[in-house]
This record gives C-alpha cells, sequence and structure tokens, in this order.
C-alpha cells in the first residue's frame, strides 16, 4: 500500500511539476550549415568520429558495414567503372586504376591485357559480390580500429561502467543528431573553453559544467579556425548521417512518389470529369 | 461470369450487397470538399494496419528491446524506415482527417435526426482511435512514450478509494514498465483495430441505412421519381468513388509530401525526446502529449486540484470527450446546414472552433499563468457551447430551407 500511494504521489508531483516549470534557458547555438548530401563531408566525418569520438561513445545502433555501403561503396563502384571502360575501350590504364582494381578484386593487375581478360571472363554477381567486399575492406583499414567484424553494431572500446565510473556517462550518440539537433552537437563541439575549475581543465557554453574533455583541442590547435570549424561540420554531418541514414535515400524517393502522384492525378481528374458529365447533364439514369 | 456470379449469389448475398451499398446507394449529388474525408479515413486506417502488420513483424514489445528494435526498423530492415513513417504520419494524419471529418458533420448538422446513431458511432470510434493512439505512442519507449504514459495513466489513480489498484490493475506493476508494454503491445496491434474495424463497419451500415447528409441539410429521400429513386441522388458507384480517387490522389501528395520530407514534422509528429530511450530515473523538463489529445490534456490541466486530488480535472477530460454524445439532443434548431442556420450559431461555432484549437495549443506549452488563465477561458467556452446549444440553437432568425439540393 505504501508503495502505491508513492506512485500516486509521484505521478501528481509530475502534474504539479509540469504546471510550473517553465522552457529550460535557452543557449545560443549557432548554424550548423552541414549537408547530408555531401560525401566527402560524411567520410571525412567518419573518419574524425571514429578517431576522436568512437573511443568512449558508441553509436550502437549503426552497423560498420551500413557505414560502408552508404558511403564508401559508391567510390568504389566509380573507381571500378572507369577502369572497366578504359580497359574496354583499349585506353592504357593509369596506374591508380590498376590499384583500385586489384584492391578490389584481389587480383594482381599489371597491365591491360590482364585487365581486359579479367573483364571477359568475370560474372556480374561476382562483380557485384566483389565490390561489397572491397568496401568492407575499406572500412575495415579506414573506420575498425578493434577486432570487430564488418557486420557488427558500432559498440564503444570503453565498457558503460567505467564510462559511468569516470565520466559519469558517455551517451550514445545514435541518435544525438534527432533529440538535439545538429546545431546543438556543431555548437557543443566548438563550445569548448578553458576553465581551471574543472577537472579536465575546461568548461562549455553550450552544455554547462559538461563532463567531457575536450578531446579535439589537438585539432583546434593545429588548424585555422575556418579548416577547424569543417572538422566540426564533418563530423556533425556525420552524426546527422548516423540519426537517420534513410536521409540518404528519402528525398530523391520522394520526388519518384510525387511525380508518379502528379500523373496520377491527372487521370483520375480527367476520369472524374468524364463520369461526372452524366451528372452534370441529368444523363445518368439513361442506363436503365 | 454470369454462371459464376450466379453460383455465388445463391450462397451469398453478393450482388445486393453491392448494389444496396455502392452501385445503388444514392448519395446526393451536391457533396462539396468536406465530404473527402469520410474515405479519407478508410484509407488511413487500411495504411495503418497494413504498415502495423509489418512494423510487428520486427518490433519486439519488451521494456529492453523496445527502443532499440524501432531503430533496427530505420536502419537494418529493408524499407523499414519508409513502413514506420508511414505509420507514424499515418497516425496523425487519421487525427487530421478525422477532426475535418467531425467538423462537416458540425457544419451541415450531419448527427441531427435520423442520423443521431451514426453520430454517436462516431464519437465511440474517435474515443477508441485515441486510445489506440496513446497506445501505439508508447511502444517505441522513448522518453516522451514513458512519461506520458506515467501522467496519462497516473490520472486513473486518482479514482478515489479505487485509484491505486485500478492503476496497479492497468500497469501490472507500480509503475509503467514491461508489463505495460506488453499489454499496451496487444491492445495496440488486436483489441482496439479489431473494435475500430467493426465500429467502421456499424458505423457505415448505420450511413446507409438512413442515407447521407448533403451540405444543404435536405433529405433527398422524401423527393423520389416514380422508380423509387431519390431526384437529387446519384450512385456512389461509379460517381462517387471516381470522385473519391480523386481525393484520395490529392491527400496522398500531401502525406508523401511529409513521409519524405519532414517525417518528424518540427517535432510535432514525432517529439525529438522521444528519441532518447525511456529512463525512469529522468523526468524530461516539459511533458506533453501528442498534438493531437492537446486539447483534452488542457483541459485537464486548466481544472485544479480539489481536496486535494486531480480527480475534477479527469472527470472535465472525459466530460469533454463524452459530452459530444449528446449533442443531437441539444441542437434544438429546425434546420440542419450552416447555409441556412441563424447568426448565433455561426458565431458560437466559430467559437468552439477557436476554443478547440487554442487548448490544443496550451496543451503542448508549459503551463504559464497565462497560459492557464487562457486554458480555464477557453475551457469554460469549449463546454459553453454544449451547454448553451438548446438556447442559442433556438433564436436568431433561419434562413427559408429550399426542397430539393442546390448547385
Amino acid at each position: 500500500m505504501k508503495k502505491q500511494s508513492h506512485t500516486v504521489l509521484v505521478a501528481v508531483a509530475i502534474l504539479t511539476f509540469s504546471f510550473n516549470v517553465f522552457a529550460s534557458t535557452e543557449v545560443h547555438l549557432d548554424y550548423a550549415n552541414t549537408d547530408i548530401s555531401d560525401k566527402k563531408s560524411l567520410q571525412r566525418g567518419a573518419k574524425l568520429f571514429m578517431n576522436y569520438c568512437s573511443g568512449c561513445h558508441s553509436i550502437q545502433f549503426m552497423r560498420y558495414n551500413h557505414i560502408g555501403k552508404d558511403l564508401f561503396l559508391d567510390d568504389i563502384i566509380a573507381a571500378y567503372e572507369k577502369a572497366r571502360v578504359a580497359a574496354l575501350s583499349n585506353k592504357p590504364l593509369e596506374r591508380g586504376d590498376l590499384v583500385a582494381l586489384s584492391r578490389a578484386f584481389d587480383n594482381e593487375l599489371t597491365n591491360l591485357d590482364q585487365a581486359k581478360s579479367f573483364f571477359a571472363k568475370i560474372s556480374n554477381e561476382e562483380i557485384e559480390k566483389n565490390l561489397i567486399k572491397a568496401t568492407d575492406k575499406e572500412v575495415e583499414k579506414n573506420l575498425i580500429f578493434t577486432d570487430e567484424k564488418v557486420g557488427s553494431l558500432i559498440i564503444s572500446a570503453m565498457p558503460v561502467s567505467d564510462a559511468n565510473q569516470w565520466f559519469g556517462n558517455s551517451p550514445d550518440l545514435s541518435l544525438v543528431s534527432r533529440s538535439k539537433g545538429v546545431d546543438w552537437i556543431y555548437s557543443y563541439l566548438r563550445g569548448f573553453y578553458r576553465d581551471d575549475s574543472r577537472i579536465f581543465g575546461v568548461n562549455n557554453h553550450v552544455l554547462e559544467n559538461a563532463s567531457m574533455p575536450d578531446v579535439l583541442w589537438q585539432l583546434k590547435q593545429d588548424k585555422s579556425s575556418k579548416e577547424f570549424d569543417q572538422d566540426i561540420r564533418d563530423i556533425t554531418n556525420f552524426l546527422d548521417y548516423v540519426g537517420e541514414p534513410a536521409q540518404l535515400v528519402r528525398f530523391n524517393l520522394g520526388i519518384k512518389v510525387l511525380g508518379f502522384l502528379f500523373v496520377l492525378f491527372i487521370f483520375a481528374y480527367l476520369l472524374k470529369k468524364e463520369y461526372w458529365k452524366d451528372v452534370k447533364y441529368g444523363k445518368w439514369r439513361a442506363k436503365d | 461470369m454470369d454462371n459464376n456470379k450466379n453460383w455465388i449469389d445463391q450462397r451469398f448475398p453478393l450482388t445486393k450487397v453491392w448494389n444496396e451499398h455502392l452501385a445503388e446507394y444514392y448519395t446526393p449529388r451536391n457533396f462539396n470538399f468536406w465530404y473527402f474525408f469520410g474515405s479519407l479515413a478508410m484509407l488511413v486506417l487500411v495504411i495503418q494496419i497494413v504498415t502495423g502488420i509489418f512494423l510487428t513483424m520486427h518490433f519486439k514489445p519488451d521494456a529492453a528491446y523496445a527502443f532499440a528494435s524501432v531503430e533496427y526498423i530505420m536502419r537494418d530492415v529493408d524499407w523499414g524506415w519508409l513502413i514506420r513513417y508511414l505509420h507514424s504520419t499515418g497516425a496523425s494524419a487519421f487525427f487530421i482527417v478525422i477532426y475535418l471529418h467531425m467538423y462537416r458533420g458540425l457544419l451541415y448538422g450531419s448527427y441531427k435526426a435520423p442520423r443521431e446513431l451514426i453520430w454517436i458511432l462516431g464519437i465511440v470510434l474517435y474515443i477508441a482511435l485515441m486510445a489506440e493512439a496513446f497506445m501505439g505512442y508508447v511502444l517505441p519507449w522513448g522518453q516522451m512514450s514513458y512519461w506520458g504514459a506515467q501522467v496519462i495513466i497516473s490520472l486513473f489513480g486518482s479514482v478515489p478509494v479505487f485509484g491505486p489498484d485500478i492503476l496497479i490493475f492497468i500497469l501490472g506493476d507500480y509503475a509503467v514498465g514491461d508489463p505495460a508494454i506488453n499489454r499496451f503491445f496487444s491492445l495496440h496491434v488486436i483489441a482496439l483495430p479489431l473494435m475500430l474495424v467493426v465500429l467502421v463497419f456499424l458505423h457505415i451500415v448505420a450511413l446507409h441505412t438512413v442515407g447521407s447528409n448533403n451540405p444543404d441539410g435536405v433529405e433527398i429521400k422524401k423527393n423520389k421519381d416514380k422508380n423509387g429513386i431519390p431526384k437529387d441522388g446519384i450512385p456512389f458507384h461509379p460517381y462517387y468513388s471516381v470522385k473519391d480517387i480523386v481525393g484520395v490522389v490529392v491527400f496522398l501528395m500531401i502525406f508523401s509530401a511529409v513521409v519524405f520530407f519532414a517525417p518528424a514534422m518540427n517535432g510535432y509528429f514525432l517529439e525529438n525526446a522521444n528519441f532518447v530511450e525511456a529512463n525512469p530515473l529522468k523526468t524530461p523538463d516539459h511533458i506533453a502529449p501528442l498534438w493531437y489529445l492537446t486539447p483534452f490534456y488542457s483541459v485537464l490541466r486548466a481544472i485544479p486540484p480539489m481536496f486535494g486530488s486531480q480527480f475534477p480535472g479527469v472527470v472535465g477530460m472525459f466530460a469533454a470527450l463524452l459530452i459530444l454524445i449528446a449533442l443531437p439532443w441539444l441542437d434544438r434548431s429546425s434546420v440542419k446546414s450552416i447555409r441556412y442556420r441563424s447568426w448565433p450559431y455561426k458565431v458560437a461555432l466559430g467559437v468552439f472552433v477557436i476554443s478547440f484549437v487554442v487548448l490544443g495549443y496550451l496543451g503542448m506549452q508549459p503551463v504559464t499563468p497565462i497560459n492557464a488563465l487562457l486554458a480555464r477561458v477557453f475551457t469554460v467556452t469549449y463546454f459553453g457551447f454544449f451547454i448553451l446549444m438548446p438556447w442559442f440553437t433556438s433564436i436568431g432568425k433561419i434562413k427559408p430551407v429550399p426542397t430539393r439540393v442546390t448547385e
């Protein structure tokens, strides 16, 4: 009984609380100006994230090979296409193209003839399989620093219990772009300032008394402020993508769907107009 | 073909049903824009059921996995993001369509005799839909799912004497937790949808028994030709079926625009705070239900606690819903349509719409002294519309109603 009345009390407290609370004090946020369709920026963001953030933060709903497919597959396909076109049109293959091909197909191709005979006997399924494998290899090389598999979810190397002990917590960042917004991420990462009263010597304009150290200090020191802002923008862009990978496809698909519906509308409207001629001229009963 | 038809007709009234409800269901010829929303509501119901079936294949109704399984649907399930957005956008679209459908009823007096039962079934549908939407909103197990459920369910705890026991009965626990998400899932995917489908069936059977109202509020069945066909009626199929297809396509264009370009609708369809997993130890700064429930949430908050109990507010909130049932008997006017009503009704309807919209807005905002005052004022005008209706529908000069529908 005691526990029950406790629940009711808590509930009533919540209600009264929601009566009195004001919107939390607004912090000024800078405009992130990210572009989700900028693949190069997303690739740089992925690399920066894996180098500077993933040690402590997971993106536990995302898989390595999903990032590979979304952000790196295009480049590998493009390299393959370029080499294929060159080989089939008897143009001399550039060294870079041969390297890309060799990498993609586990094949030591050193000259044009080898490349040509290679294209003659390879099947389409094999090409597709190999391009995906090549993407996975790219991901393994550039993004995975642990012994995880490419199909794994991206979990941080730091155990959660340690994180809680050392920093209070170290939140998962899969959905930070959806809960806080890109402007918040951008402003937060740029918002560190020196404060010797804090344990790591820094504080943050956006999140007062944040327990996170300024892990990007070295970038800030080594680069111009414009370059540094671009790095932050890339990380923010990458986290926006991680928050909702479907963004990469839904805009284009939406345009196609709306186009189809528009055409359908024309036909539906004409059909209606045709039928309603009967009603307009009082002819519909002529049928019986 | 005819043989097959006969074979079936001897065993099942296929042709009879087809004719009664489509080919020989005579519908007033003067339907306007407002008459699209009934068929659109059925379309949205189908969208919700079909997308719901696919979501159920991948969702895990378990407090430990629910949130992750939604993100799994958003990322790893083929087309999962699309199915999920169709379903979440569908929820809000359902209420937009239903609110417009109900407003049509108010405009043209569609609830008045002989259509009282259609109206009552519609209100029961509306309340069932709110329960369905509320349960569905809990399932993704985000912060707002959890705390919204905590607040709304705790209302039942304010019932005198039995409150705490009712609360435990509903939740299967002392707080919202794993038993709650499991039973809400069950109610959301089978109990309530089943009820909705049956109610829709009854709503339509009742409608087709008395026939549709129209923007003039004229009973077309009073004017029949020698074959017994209403002179102002046209067969639903093909005339209104082809017209509704146009409505469907326009609706789908707007719907798709939201699904593909703004599925979160800036936090109105998918709240930002709900992208954080439920945490029983961390109360969000500001708890508000989704937009379609906020007018009633406002009424709840507008009524102050009495004798240390929130119960009066809870009663007020449910009264705001249930009072809609009395509408056919509160309206004393001899005309149905707004076109021929007296000016006091037009003013009252205007005030009612403003009250509903403002209450909806206030329900999303944190309570400040000025907001609390506004919520109280508009709660009074909301109820005033119903309580004063017998008076303002019997005064003022009505316009003469034509015997036939106008173009």
